[in-house]
Order: C-alpha cells, then sequence, then structure tokens
C-alpha cells in the first residue's frame, strides 16, 4: 500500500465492528503492520469490549417473570387495551363533570389528544374549592379535596377509588398547579389542575396513563408533560412549601 | 396478537439489559421495561411484522427515560443511586449483579449518549445504520459516539485483570 491513512479510532472502532467494505478492510490491516500505536489502542478496544460482554450478559429469562406472565396472559392485566383506557378515561371524565355541576363549576370541554394549540392550557373542568376534609369527602368530592388539602405522594382513598398527587407547581402565570393520579378498580388516569380565583380546574387529562403501576412519574403521560411545559415547566414545590399553602387554603 | 406477545416475552432479556445500561437504577431500569412493555401492548396495532420489534422497543424505552428524566428534574428529586439497590427477587438479584462488575461502572461513567451506543453496538449486536435509526442520528454520529466511548472504556479496562483476546 502506498497511501499511508491515520488510523483514528472512529476507523478502528469500524474495522473491529465489521463496518468496512471488503477494500477499506485491507487497507486498515495493512496501515495496522506500520502502525503499532494504533495496534495497542485496537487491542485495548477488544479488551474493553471482551469485559464488557462478559461482565454485563444477556440474563436468561426467569422462569416465574411475573412481566413475562403478565405479557402472555389471555387478557393481561397490566397493559391495558386501547377501547379500556379510553373507557377509563369516560368513567373519571363523567365523576369530574358531576364534580363541577354539583359544586357549580362549568365543564368546559374535555382534552383527551394533543392536538391543542400550545399557547393557553384549555379547561377540562372547573370546580369550586371547599376546605372539605378528605374523610368527610363523598365519593364525587374525593379528587377535589385531594387537590385542595392532599399531600404530594400520598394517596387518598375511597371505598375502590383514589386519588394521588404526585407534585405541585406554581405555573408562570402564578397559579398552583397539581398533578394528580386517579384510580378505581378497574380504570386509571392522570391529571393536571390548577387552582384560579378558588377554583380547582383541570388542565390536562390523560386517560391511557396508569397511576398505579410502577411508573407513575409525569413521564409515563406525555400529553400531561406537555401541558405542565406549557404552564412554565418550573420545579415542583418543596413539602414544606406545599404544606403551607395547604394550611392556608392556597393563599400566599 | 399472540406472536405479537412472545416475540415480546424473547425480547426482555434485551430489554432489561438495555434499561440496565440506559438507566443505570435497578429500579428505574425495571419500570421503564415495564412501561414500555405496556405502551408497545397498547399501540401494537400499529406494529408492522417484519419490522424489527427491538428497534421499535429501545425508541420507546428512550422516550421513556427521557419524559423521566424530565420529570425528575421538574420535581428536584435525584434519581436513584446505586448505593439503594435493594431485591430479593431473581430479577432484583440479577439486574443487582449487572450493575456491580468493574466494566459496568466504567460504563455507567460515560455520558448516557455514549452508553446507549454501547449498549446497542456492543452489547447487543447492532449495526451502525440500526443504531442510528434507533437513535434518530446521522450514522457519522454513531461512529464518533462510540469512538469516544471505546477510548475512555479501554483505558479503564484494556488492561484489566482479565485480558481476553477478542474472537473477532
Amino acid at each position: 500500500m502506498s497511501e499511508r491513512f491515520e488510523l483514528n479510532d472512529e476507523l478502528l472502532c469500524a474495522y473491529m465492528d465489521g463496518e468496512l467494505d471488503p477494500e477499506m478492510r485491507v487497507r486498515v490491516e495493512q496501515a495496522l503492520v506500520d502502525d503499532a500505536g494504533a495496534r495497542v489502542r485496537l487491542e485495548r478496544m477488544r479488551v474493553a469490549d471482551e469485559r464488557l460482554k462478559a461482565e454485563i450478559p444477556l440474563q436468561a429469562a426467569q422462569p416465574n417473570d411475573p412481566l413475562s406472565a403478565r405479557i402472555l396472559a389471555p387478557t393481561p392485566s397490566l397493559p391495558r387495551e386501547r377501547g379500556r383506557a379510553r373507557e377509563g378515561a369516560a368513567r373519571w371524565g363523567i365523576a369530574i363533570t358531576a364534580l363541577a355541576a354539583g359544586l357549580s363549576g362549568v365543564v368546559v370541554g374535555f382534552v383527551l389528544s394533543r392536538s391543542q394549540e400550545p399557547k393557553v392550557v384549555p379547561i377540562v373542568a372547573s370546580v369550586a374549592s371547599t376546605s372539605t376534609s378528605l374523610s368527610g369527602a363523598s365519593s364525587n368530592q374525593l379528587l377535589l379535596a385531594t387537590l385542595e388539602s392532599g399531600e404530594s405522594g400520598k394517596a387518598a382513598v375511597e371505598g375502590d377509588r383514589s386519588v394521588q398527587i404526585i407534585l405541585t407547581f406554581e405555573s408562570d402565570d402564578g397559579r398552583y398547579c397539581r398533578a394528580f393520579g386517579a384510580r378505581d378498580s378497574s380504570a386509571s388516569a392522570e391529571g393536571v389542575a390548577c387552582r384560579t380565583a378558588g377554583q380547582w380546574q383541570v388542565v390536562a387529562w390523560d386517560g391511557t396513563a396508569d397511576p398505579g403501576e410502577g411508573f407513575r412519574a409525569a413521564g409515563s403521560s406525555e400529553l400531561l408533560d406537555d401541558a405542565m411545559d406549557r404552564l412554565g415547566g418550573n420545579p415542583a414545590l418543596e413539602l414544606a412549601d406545599e404544606r403551607r399553602l395547604i394550611e392556608k387554603h392556597w393563599s400566599r | 396478537m399472540p406472536e405479537f406477545r412472545r416475540e415480546l416475552v424473547e425480547l426482555l432479556p434485551r430489554l432489561r439489559r438495555f434499561a440496565s445500561v440506559l438507566t443505570r437504577s435497578h429500579a428505574d431500569a425495571e419500570d421503564v421495561v415495564q412501561a414500555a412493555v405496556e405502551r408497545a401492548l397498547r399501540h401494537a396495532d400499529s406494529w408492522q411484522p417484519g419490522t424489527r420489534l427491538d428497534s421499535w422497543l429501545y425508541r420507546i424505552m428512550q422516550n421513556l427515560w427521557r419524559d423521566e428524566l424530565r420529570a425528575h428534574r421538574r420535581r428536584s428529586e435525584p434519581l436513584e443511586s446505586h448505593a439503594d439497590i435493594a431485591g430479593a427477587d431473581g430479577r432484583d438479584v440479577t439486574i443487582q449483579h449487572i450493575l456491580s462488575n468493574e466494566a459496568r461502572v466504567a460504563l455507567d461513567e460515560l455520558p448516557e449518549d455514549q452508553r446507549v451506543v454501547i449498549a446497542l453496538v456492543v452489547l447487543d449486536g447492532m449495526s451502525y445504520q440500526q443504531t442510528a435509526d434507533i437513535l434518530d442520528v446521522p450514522v457519522g454520529t454513531v461512529m464518533s459516539r462510540l469512538a469516544r466511548a471505546r477510548a475512555k472504556l479501554a483505558a479503564r479496562l484494556g488492561e484489566g485483570p482479565q485480558r481476553v483476546r477478542a474472537a473477532k
């Protein structure tokens, strides 16, 4: 080979990985003969690769792996089908509607897709706030009561229904907002509600989210993540600040 | 659908290894795998037979993890560290093992974009083009990330106690 070319790390990697065409492969091998430094680098990278493969092996499937069992189950309990997720959204939607009507709020409309323009976060439901305690809340009041006085991370349970605040944050326009998960025995959802003029307004609602099974962070719902971003994407309040606001009924 | 589910189960060991590299955390890895499986099953109707299921799942996991990182940042919470890892069932022990060796530590010290390329190319045997498709970056970017990652790993592991000559 008359032409000498630089055996940089990218080229050595491509050689190792079989990504070079035959002609280029021959050129690399010829160049390696005259380049002791490249040979050392290549050998060290190979050793590192082999150690990675040996020390981070593929683990055989566990015989009683619960995730495998649930995937293969005729009616998997973990993964919910689309229809069921929609049904869940509708069921909780009804609850919100009833909540709004019962407490003199106004239902503006549901947001179940990502087609909303981002400038203004639409209101899904609007409900009057009260000082209802969780212990006295009716099933329809559970969501409102939890929004009003629930601490992040603690689930409020009533019968087969539960609501849990995931986090609390302040929006760019100065409202306090809370991301929450809600579920009953057969359905679950996540939402974001903001407090405006003494009312909690549900501004985003995702019936495909599952707040009770593992990955419950906002990351499980792109729709809610988008909604929180549109509200400013601000950090969550510390628990102490959240408690102070709850005690003061969300006044500053 | 039964075939889809069976393929999904067969993929689980690879998904778990990829997730452990991606998240560097036992609990987060399991969560990401479970959430990815849920999402894949919910959207199984949109899956096109003949296309690579593994690539699709890897993309889903990356998106979920990105969202999770954003959520953690929003909550100002630290992510779980290796020191917090504990578990009793078989899967926990398996993942704990994955996270506890020297090569693992060296890999974890790489930036995420480099770890992921190592996971796909070196551990999973993906081609550069497949890796580029999964990551939605040019092949050249895959090559540069891979070269930087390998150079760092070679410095840490290339003269390690268990010198193994590559069979490749």
